[in-house]
This record gives C-alpha cells, sequence and structure tokens, in this order.
C-alpha cells in the first residue's frame, strides 16, 4: 500500500492481445510496472518487443485485456473514453517521435493546443503557461512561426514545450529523437535530463542503448514481457543464432 | 496522334480503375449537362430552329409574330390585320418576292366519311393562295394550292393535308388525292399533301390541313371576317426580294400603309378607326424560325432557366474539380515517376486533361439521356396540345459536346496544373504529401466549395423568389371566390345564334343549369372570367375630359340577372344586373371600383350617366345603378382596369356566351354535369371548354408556375450539389488530418470537441460563401424584376428563407465527416503514418 501510495504508475500483470483474422497477438503478457513520482524510466527492447503499445497503454490511448492500472493511485483501465481523454489532457503529456505538430498551426497555438481544451482556463493562464513552456525549451522568440518554417530539433522542442504546457503528471516520450539527427537528439535527451532535474516524471520509449543512459532505470521488454538487462542480452543473442 | 492515343487509352483505364471517383464524377456531371442539355433542346425548338422551308432566313413576319391566335373587332389593327389591309400591304409593296397571309383554327371537325372513323377535331391553317409559293414547299403528293384556289368567299373547298396527319389518318394512301371529306360538316376536296417535316409557320402547333383564307366562313362559322376591314386576324409572312434588307421593308410596308390609309382602303373605316390607326406601325421581324405564341410567353422564361441551369453546371463543375483535387494528392508519386523519367509537364498536363475531358464527354453522354426526359418534363409546362420540334439537330449536338468539352476543361484545368506542382525528389522517396500542409485546410479546394455556395445561394434565392411570387399571385385577392365556380364557354355564333336568339339561348342554359344536381346558382356574361375574351369601348362621361380617345377607353361586359351574387363579386354601392334589367327597360350599368376612381373622381357615380362613343349607343344614356367590388378577369397580374357592365339582355348582339355555375360540392365533379346539360340544351352548339374556375385560373398561371418550380427543382439540385462538395472536401480533408485529429485526442479532446472542430471548419466555408454569395443574389436577382409580384427583387424574407435552409443543409453535410473523425482511434491515427 505504502509502495502504491508513492508510486505514479502501478501496473500488475497487465495483458494486452490483439486480434486480427482470428490471429491473437500478444502485445503484452503479464506486466508489472512501476514507476515513482519524479522517477525517469527508459523502456528499451527491440522491435516489435510491446514498448509502443505498453506506453499508449500507460497513456490511456489504449486499454489493456486484463490486468490492473492506478495513475495516481486511481484505477484507470476501464474508463470511458471520455474520462481518458480528461485524464490524459490534465495528468499526461506526449512526446512523439514524429513530432506530430500541427501543420496551420502556430508554435504559439500548437503549444497552446491542450489547454484549449480544458474546461474554465482564462486565456491569461494560456498565455502565461504556453510562455513558460516556450521559455523552458527555448523556442519562445519563435511564437509565430509554422512547424514547416522550423527544423525538427526546433520542432521537437516545441512538442516537448506543448507536453509541458498542461502541467501534466508525467511526460510520455515515444522514441523523442528518431526523427532527428544526432546533434538535435542529444540536444533532445539533455533537455529531457533538465526537465527530469526539475521534478518532472518522464517515461520514455527507445531503443538507442546511448540515449537509454540518460534516463534513472531501464526497463527491457522482449515478447510482451519485462526482462531483466542479462536475460535481455541472452534472449537476443539466442533469437540471432 | 499515338500519343493522343495513348492518352486516352492511360485515361480510360485510370476511370476505370477509379470506378467510384468516375461514377460519382459522371453522375454530377450528367445532371449539369442534361439540364442544360433539357433547357436548350427546348431553347433551340422554340427560339432558333428554322422553318423546313427554302431558304428560310429571307422570310420576315409582318405584324406580332407572337400573336397566333389573336382577333379583334372593332379598330383595325396594325399587330395583326385584316384581310382587305392584307391585299394593300401584299400588292403595293415593293420589297418582297411574295408576302402571304395565314390564321389558324384549332377546331376544325373533320369527317372523312369512313364509316369507322369518328369525327375528330384538328388543327388546320386557313392561308392565302400564295401560302405555299411564298414558303417555298412542294408537295408531297397531289398539288398544293395557289391564288387562282384562293378567290371568292367559299368559292375553293379544296384542302391540303399535313404529312403527318396523312401518314396518322389515312395511312399514307396516295388515294387521298381527291377524296371529299367534310370540314364542320362542309364538303372540301383533298387535293394533295404537304412535304414530309413541315408542320405550319407556327412552333408549337402541328398543322393537320390547310385551305385557302377564301373558305374562313366555312371554317369559323358564323363570322365574315374575309372581306371585313373591321376584323384583324391575320398574321403575315414575306419573302425578302434579293438585297432588300428587314429594315428596309419595314419603311416601305410603313409607307403603303399611310398610303392605303389615304386611298381605297382608308375609305372603308370611319374617320375615328383612321385616327386610331394613323400612328400606328407595321413591325417586320426575322420569320425564318416560324411564328409562335409560346415564344412570346416563354422567351424570357427559358432564357432564365438557361441561366441557372448554367450555374447548376458551374456548380456540378466545382464539385468534379474538388474530387479532381483530392485525387491529385494521391498521384503525386505516379507524377513524380513520370517526371523522373523524363516526361516534360505540357506532356503530362495534356494526359491529366484528357482524363478529365473523357470524364467530361461520359457526363455529356449520360446527361444528353437524362435529358430526353427532362425534355419531356419541360414541354409539360407548355400544355398537352403543345407539339415542338424536338428531336435533336446538329446545334444541340454542338451545344452538348460544347458544354462538356468547356466542362473538361474548367473543371479538370487547375487540377492538373496542382497535381503537376509535385517536388519529384521526397515524392520518391516516400510518397509523402509534399506540398505545404497549409494547403490541406486553406487551399483552393475549400476556396471552390465558398463559391459554390455562394452560387447555390443566388439559384437558391432566385428560386425562393418565384416560388413566394407564385404563392403571392395565387393567394391575392381576385375580388370574387374562385373556389366555387365552374365556367363553360360556348360559340353561339358558329352554331347560328345571332341576336335574340342568342339572348334567349343564354336564359334556357342557365334555367338547364339551375336545375343540374350540385349546381346552386347559375348565370351568364359575354367575357366573364379567365374566359380568354376581352373588350373595351370608348365611352363620354360628363365631366371627365380628355383629348386623347385612348384615355376613355373603359372594358366592359355583358352580364346576366343576378351574376354578382353568383360569381361572389360584391356589389359595395347600389345593385347588380337584375332581371328587371331588360332589353325594353332603362340602360343600366355597374361600374367597378377602377372606374369610379378613373372616370367619376371617387365619387358615388350611383345615379350619374355615361355613353359609349358608338353611333349605335350614343342616342342611349347608360345610368349607373351600382358599384362593385374590383375583380381579376383574365390575368393574375394585370392591374384591375376601369370596367362596366351591361345588363346582357341590353346589348343588341353579345357575340358570345360564357356561363357561370356555383356549385355545392366539388367544382370539378360538377364539370361534366354542366357540359351534360349544355349538350342536352344545344346538341349543336359548339363548346369551347367547361372547367372548373380554379382550374382556369391555374392555367393562365402555368407559365410562372411552371418556371417556379422549374427553378425550386434546379435549387434543390444546386443545393445538393454544393451540399455534396462540402461534404466531399470535408471528408477528404479529414481523412488527410487523420494523424492530426488522433495528436488532439492525445492531448485530450474529447470526440465533441473534435465533432465541434470539423463543423467550425464547414460552416466557415458556408459563412464565406455567404458572404460572397448574399451580394451576388441580391444583384443577380435583379434580372428577376419582371417575374415578381407582390414582392421585391431584395425580398428580406426570402433571403432569411434561404439562409436558414442553406445554413441547415451544409451543417448538415459538415456534420457527417465530422462525426466520421470524431469516431477516429487516436491509437491508430497516431501510427497511421
Amino acid at each position: 500500500m505504502t509502495e502504491t501510495n508513492q508510486a505514479l504508475i502501478q501496473i500488475t500483470d497487465m495483458t494486452k492481445v490483439f486480434y486480427t483474422d482470428e490471429i491473437e497477438t500478444h502485445a503484452l503478457s503479464g506486466v508489472h510496472l512501476s514507476v515513482n513520482k519524479g522517477e525517469y524510466v527508459a523502456m528499451s527492447g527491440p522491435s516489435g518487443c510491446g514498448k509502443s503499445t505498453l506506453l499508449s497503454i500507460i497513456g490511456l490511448l489504449d486499454t489493456p485485456t486484463a490486468g490492473r492500472y492506478f495513475l495516481n493511485s486511481k484505477p484507470v483501465e476501464n474508463l470511458d473514453f471520455a474520462e481518458r481523454a480528461r485524464i490524459r489532457n490534465q495528468e499526461i503529456g506526449f512526446i512523439f517521435q514524429s513530432f506530430n505538430l500541427i501543420g496551420d498551426l502556430t508554435v504559439y497555438e500548437n503549444v497552446e493546443l491542450p489547454l484549449t481544451y480544458r474546461q474554465r482556463m482564462p486565456s491569461v493562464e494560456h498565455k502565461k503557461r504556453v510562455m513558460e513552456a516556450l521559455e523552458r525549451v527555448g523556442m519562445a522568440h519563435r511564437l509565430k512561426h509554422y512547424p514547416s518554417q522550423l527544423s525538427g530539433g526546433q520542432q521537437q522542442r516545441v512538442a516537448v514545450a506543448r507536453a509541458l504546457a498542461g502541467h501534466p503528471s508525467i511526460l510520455l516520450a515515444d522514441e523523442p529523437t528518431g526523427n532527428l539527427d544526432s546533434r538535435n537528439g542529444e540536444a533532445v535527451m539533455e533537455l529531457l535530463a533538465n526537465l527530469h532535474k526539475d521534478g518532472a516524471t518522464i517515461c520514455m520509449v527507445t531503443h538507442d542503448p546511448r540515449f537509454a543512459k540518460h534516463a534513472q532505470r531501464e526497463i527491457h521488454l522482449f515478447d510482451g514481457k519485462v526482462v531483466a538487462e542479462e536475460e535481455l542480452k541472452k534472449l537476443l543473442q539466442e533469437t540471432s543464432a | 496522334m499515338s500519343g493522343l492515343l495513348q492518352d486516352l487509352r492511360y485515361a480510360l483505364r485510370q476511370l476505370r480503375k477509379n470506378a467510384g471517383f468516375t461514377a460519382v464524377a459522371v453522375i454530377t456531371l450528367a445532371l449539369g449537362i442534361g439540364a442544360n442539355t433539357a433547357i436548350f433542346t427546348v431553347v433551340n425548338a422554340l427560339l432558333l430552329k428554322m422553318l423546313p422551308v427554302k431558304d428560310p432566313q429571307r422570310l420576315v413576319a409582318v405584324g406580332d409574330p407572337n400573336d397566333v391566335n389573336g382577333d379583334s373587332s372593332g379598330t383595325p389593327q396594325t399587330d395583326i390585320f385584316s384581310y382587305p389591309l392584307y391585299k394593300e400591304l401584299r400588292d403595293r409593296n415593293s420589297v418582297f418576292s411574295g408576302l402571304c397571309a395565314a390564321a389558324s383554327d384549332h377546331h376544325i371537325e373533320v369527317d372523312t366519311g369512313e364509316e369507322q372513323s369518328a369525327n375528330e377535331k384538328v388543327t388546320g391553317r386557313m392561308a392565302s393562295g400564295n401560302y405555299f409559293s411564298v414558303l417555298g414547299i412542294e408537295p408531297a403528293i397531289g398539288r398544293l394550292f395557289s391564288s387562282s384556289d384562293d378567290t371568292d368567299e367559299n368559292a375553293n373547298p379544296v384542302v391540303v393535308l399535313g404529312y403527318d396527319y396523312w401518314q396518322r389518318k389515312f395511312a399514307g394512301s396516295p388515294a387521298v388525292v381527291g377524296k371529299n371529306i367534310r370540314l364542320n360538316g362542309f364538303p372540301f376536296t383533298v387535293i394533295g399533301v404537304g412535304a414530309p417535316g413541315f408542320e405550319g409557320d407556327v412552333v408549337g402547333e402541328r398543322m393537320a390541313l390547310f385551305v385557302p383564307l377564301s373558305m374562313q366562313p366555312e371554317i369559323i362559322r358564323g363570322r365574315h371576317w374575309r372581306n371585313s376591314p373591321h376584323d384583324s386576324w391575320l398574321l403575315l409572312i414575306g419573302r425578302l426580294k434579293p438585297g432588300i434588307s428587314p429594315v428596309q421593308a419595314k419603311a416601305n410596308l410603313n409607307l403603303v400603309f399611310q398610303q392605303a390609309l389615304r386611298g381605297g382602303y382608308g375609305a372603308t373605316l370611319t374617320a375615328d378607326d383612321r385616327r386610331a390607326i394613323a400612328n400606328g406601325h407595321i413591325t417586320v421581324s426575322p420569320g425564318g424560325g416560324g411564328l409562335s405564341e409560346l415564344r412570346g410567353d416563354y422567351r424570357t422564361s427559358l432564357l432564365l432557366l438557361m441561366g441557372i441551369v448554367g450555374l447548376v453546371l458551374l456548380i456540378a463543375c466545382v464539385n468534379v474539380a474538388n474530387l479532381l483535387f483530392a485525387r491529385a494528392s494521391r498521384r503525386n508519386r505516379e507524377i513524380a515517376i513520370r517526371l523522373a523519367i523524363g516526361a516534360n509537364r505540357g506532356r503530362l498536363l495534356r494526359q491529366l486533361l484528357s482524363e478529365s475531358i473523357l470524364l467530361a464527354l461520359l457526363g455529356g453522354v449520360a446527361g444528353s439521356l437524362l435529358a430526353v426526359s427532362g425534355v419531356r418534363l419541360l414541354v409539360g409546362m407548355f400544355g398537352s396540345g403543345t407539339v415542338l420540334p424536338l428531336a435533336p439537330d446538329w446545334r444541340v449536338f454542338a451545344f452538348t459536346t460544347g458544354v462538356s468539352l468547356t466542362t473538361g476543361i474548367l473543371f479538370g484545368l487547375f487540377p492538373a496544373l496542382q497535381t503537376l506542382r509535385v517536388h519529384v525528389s521526397p515524392a520518391l522517396k516516400d510518397g509523402a504529401r509534399t506540398t505545404d500542409e497549409r494547403n490541406s485546410r486553406f487551399g483552393l479546394g475549400k476556396g471552390l466549395i465558398a463559391g459554390q455556395i455562394a452560387l447555390s445561394l443566388l439559384v437558391l434565392f432566385s428560386a425562393s423568389l418565384l416560388l413566394r411570387s407564385l404563392q403571392n399571385l395565387m393567394k391575392q385577392d381576385f375580388g370574387y371566390d374562385r373556389s366555387r365556380l365552374v365556367i363553360a364557354r360556348v360559340d353561339a355564333v358558329s352554331a347560328g345564334y345571332v341576336g335574340e336568339k342568342m339572348k334567349s339561348l343564354a336564359e334556357e342554359l342557365v334555367a338547364r343549369l339551375r336545375n343540374t344536381p350540385g349546381v346552386r346558382a347559375a348565370t351568364y356574361s359575354k367575357n366573364g372570367l379567365f374566359a380568354g375574351s376581352e373588350s373595351a369601348e370608348e365611352i363620354i362621361v360628363p365631366g371627365f375630359n380628355t383629348d386623347n380617345a385612348r384615355d376613355r377607353v373603359s372594358r366592359e361586359d355583358f352580364v346576366g340577372p343576378d351574376y354578382f351574387r353568383v360569381v361572389g363579386m360584391p356589389i359595395v354601392a347600389g345593385r347588380g344586373i337584375e332581371v328587371q334589367d331588360t332589353e325594353t327597360s332603362a340602360r343600366v350599368a355597374v361600374v367597378n371600383e377602377a372606374m369610379v376612381k378613373y372616370f367619376f373622381a371617387g365619387k358615388n357615380p350611383v345615379g350619374r350617366q355615361f355613353t359609349i362613343d358608338d353611333p349605335d349607343w350614343l342616342d342611349k344614356p347608360i345610368t349607373v345603378v351600382g358599384v362593385s367590388h374590383d375583380a381579376k378577369t383574365n390575368h393574375l397580374r394585370e392591374q384591375v382596369k376601369p370596367r362596366f357592365y351591361l345588363p346582357f339582355q341590353q346589348v343588341p348582339d353579345p357575340y358570345m356566351i360564357v356561363l357561370a355555375a356555383q356549385v355545392g360540392g366539388s367544382p370539378a365533379g360538377a364539370v361534366s354535369n354542366v357540359l351534360g346539360q349544355i349538350k342536352a340544351t344545344a346538341p349543336s352548339l359548339p363548346i369551347s371548354f367547361v372547367d372548373t374556375l380554379d382550374q382556369l385560373v391555374n392555367d393562365s398561371a402555368a407559365t410562372p408556375a411552371a418556371v417556379a418550380k422549374l427553378s425550386g427543382f434546379l435549387a434543390g439540385l444546386a443545393l445538393l450539389l454544393a451540399c455534396v462538395g462540402l461534404y466531399g472536401v470535408m471528408s477528404y480533408n479529414i481523412a488527410g488530418r487523420t494523424r492530426e485529429v488522433g495528436v488532439r485526442m492525445a492531448l485530450g479532446a474529447q470526440r465533441s470537441d473534435v465533432m465541434g472542430m470539423v463543423v467550425r471548419e464547414a460552416m466557415l466555408l458556408v459563412i464565406a460563401g455567404v458572404f460572397l454569395g448574399v451580394p451576388l443574389a441580391l444583384l443577380g436577382s435583379r434580372v428577376l424584376t419582371s417575374f415578381l409580384f407582390g414582392l421585391k427583387s431584395t425580398d428580406p424574407l426570402s433571403l432569411i428563407m434561404v439562409l436558414v435552409l442553406l445554413t441547415l443543409v451544409a451543417a448538415f453535410a459538415g456534420f457527417i465527416p465530422a462525426r466520421r473523425a470524431a469516431k477516429v482511434d487516436p491509437m491508430v491515427a497516431l501510427r497511421y503514418e
């Protein structure tokens, strides 16, 4: 109970099965995971191991087939669409591999977007939060630019600012450096590290060991299961053999 | 050439491959092109087609070519002609190689003498002896009549059959030549058959037979118009001499007319008549297309409809252009490959245009098929007896092909140019969209939709004005209750009833009608209500002074006892015409309110007198005994003119009988009873018609009703097309923004937020369209001014109704893609690319 109170995310025996044309695909099988407040966790593993599925369930974009999921001590695995959307908006900040900025909105409007889905937030507060988030990522000077006028690294920094603007409990980053060159990738990782230093809880999916090292803790997934680092190496060797 | 064939082959393959797209585009174009072709076919038949005669461009119509069925007794006219005036013009002009005259009759009873063949009534043309030679018609068999067959009254009982009638009635038998048939009971000899395809010189009427003008008294019985200078009943067609223009012809004819007035022709007229027509002008207009009453009635309506269907086609083009825009973005990779392997943009443009033109031609073919049914519907608006030369000719073919090709280029060019703007390298790498993403939301497609909504607004507003105008027309105060009346007109003169005999017949008919089951009351008059005849007189009212005799003209009617009560026309002062108003009693009249206002300065005229300015009436002053409420008598749009009502029994020769029966139940049900009673009373009496007054009023509103209904239908089509366009663009737009929707949902957007976003965007387009469309509609509707009744071309209520309708329908069109967008699974959407 004590442990649950400390954990921001508490996942128990989670399973996710996809059904396509009568074929069952077990994306996750009996996953147990706990992420504490202020923790920086990296999830890694080979392609198709279930990293992104797990992140989607954590981000309430998807629901598990079985298992329990507590976010901030509240069960969230069986919520309806509207309630999940509300929690996503208030508790979770997403950073995507392909930035997913909206092309015809300015930098300011992109960052403001999650706030527009909140009820009764005054526009002064919107502005304050947007500027604060953009200043944190060093993009406050590009308020009126459109995404197409920015480099990939700048776009991802704007995406981070958007994730921060809502003051979420946790930042979920899905391969945040995947579409960036190494210099810009390092810059984004440094940004996440600084955010973590300031108290942010971060859960990041990556398959690049260099970036995984930025996290405090690394969780390894293989065939939908959480495995220890040594076990993962062994399994990978067996697979390649 | 081989490149073009290759383009067409490829275009065909592309269209086959995208069957759904092709079907939607072809149906959309077919609706637009079909509507245009249908209207144009009628425009062509009525306004453009030439008569199948020799050198039709050398023919001119003399007089008013629209007044085909007009006749006038009294003061001579110069828009239709008496036979004596025709002779003057024919014999004295120096501009025509020939000038012929003709008039129609629609009730010629033909008895072929065959026992098994029932008599039928047909339309025939009474024509001058030179009719066929002026027009340049050859006989199919036998001979056609000539000037030697058109001599003295009733001296030439010969008939030429129309080719179509000969085929139908006599199975095309050559033995018909020399055969005796009876027309209105009088024996005629068939001398020949007209050329195939020639149905007379009146567009919209198929002539079954032609007889010389000299036979008029046997065709229109009881009237001796042929030699009367006071009966105008003929229209003329002249063949210009080489080198003579219509303007020269007009000048010459008017000179001849003035000379005739001063010569022997003028001597046959009274001084008043000479004065009345001295300032008359004879008009000359192109006559190769024949004469037509329909042309005058429908010309502006058809041109208006042509404008409206043009807008509908434009809307259809925008729809297809938008479909092509949508498809263009999916073809980036294909186009990039073609460019990479060396195709130049001009070549690719030709290929893309081949596809759009092929699409338009397919739409043209489908549209032509639709037009066949459309034309049938359209012709319905002219009435059941109308026969128009609707067979498609080179003009219709050229129009449809031209419209299809123009349409193909119009909707194909911009999407093709957009397609060619692809950036080759990135498109080859991943096929991703390389145009600026901002275009997806504010692109040309959406601009076109706003334009389309603006055009739809114009069409809808026009239709709304016309429909509301029709409603005003039909709901106006007629001045009497028209829902309970049956009207019948009988041609007593042609059955030999004149003078006292006619008056007795009128009384007898009414007495029989009063005893007819379902009939509450009955009466009679000369002109009646919506019975198609009218008369007027110059009058002298003491105290009313004017120099111009035309300002002293008042309409008149001769009515039987109880007329006002039976037709429900209120008497607002004094009394109506009663039984005591006999031939021997004092001359009395009831006048209408318009007459009180105009001739009596609005003061109560009961007890005052006036005189008809006619030698027969000058010594018979008429005392006003009552004032009736103003009433519409023949035309829905007419401003009620001054009118007086005399007792039928006090008029020496009332000329016509129109019966009115007030019924207790359904007037439609009483029609056959009324008809039966008339036949029982006088079996030989020709009955022009028996119908409910409601139906007669509806018939008189046939043109505005048809135009309003057609424009309403076209407006519905425009609205449908615009909404399909809006739906298509929003659907395509949202499909291309699946990832964006996913991102928004990932960031916490509720389904209602997403729906709201899409509907808002759709409504923004509608608002943009409305901003463009309202000024456009207010400007465009000015051309409707002459069609409107009881409202202005800027009628705010019509505009509000249209805006509400457009907004609701557009919101619905935007709601469907919005609902689909709200169903996007954010997980799937984020994996989308």
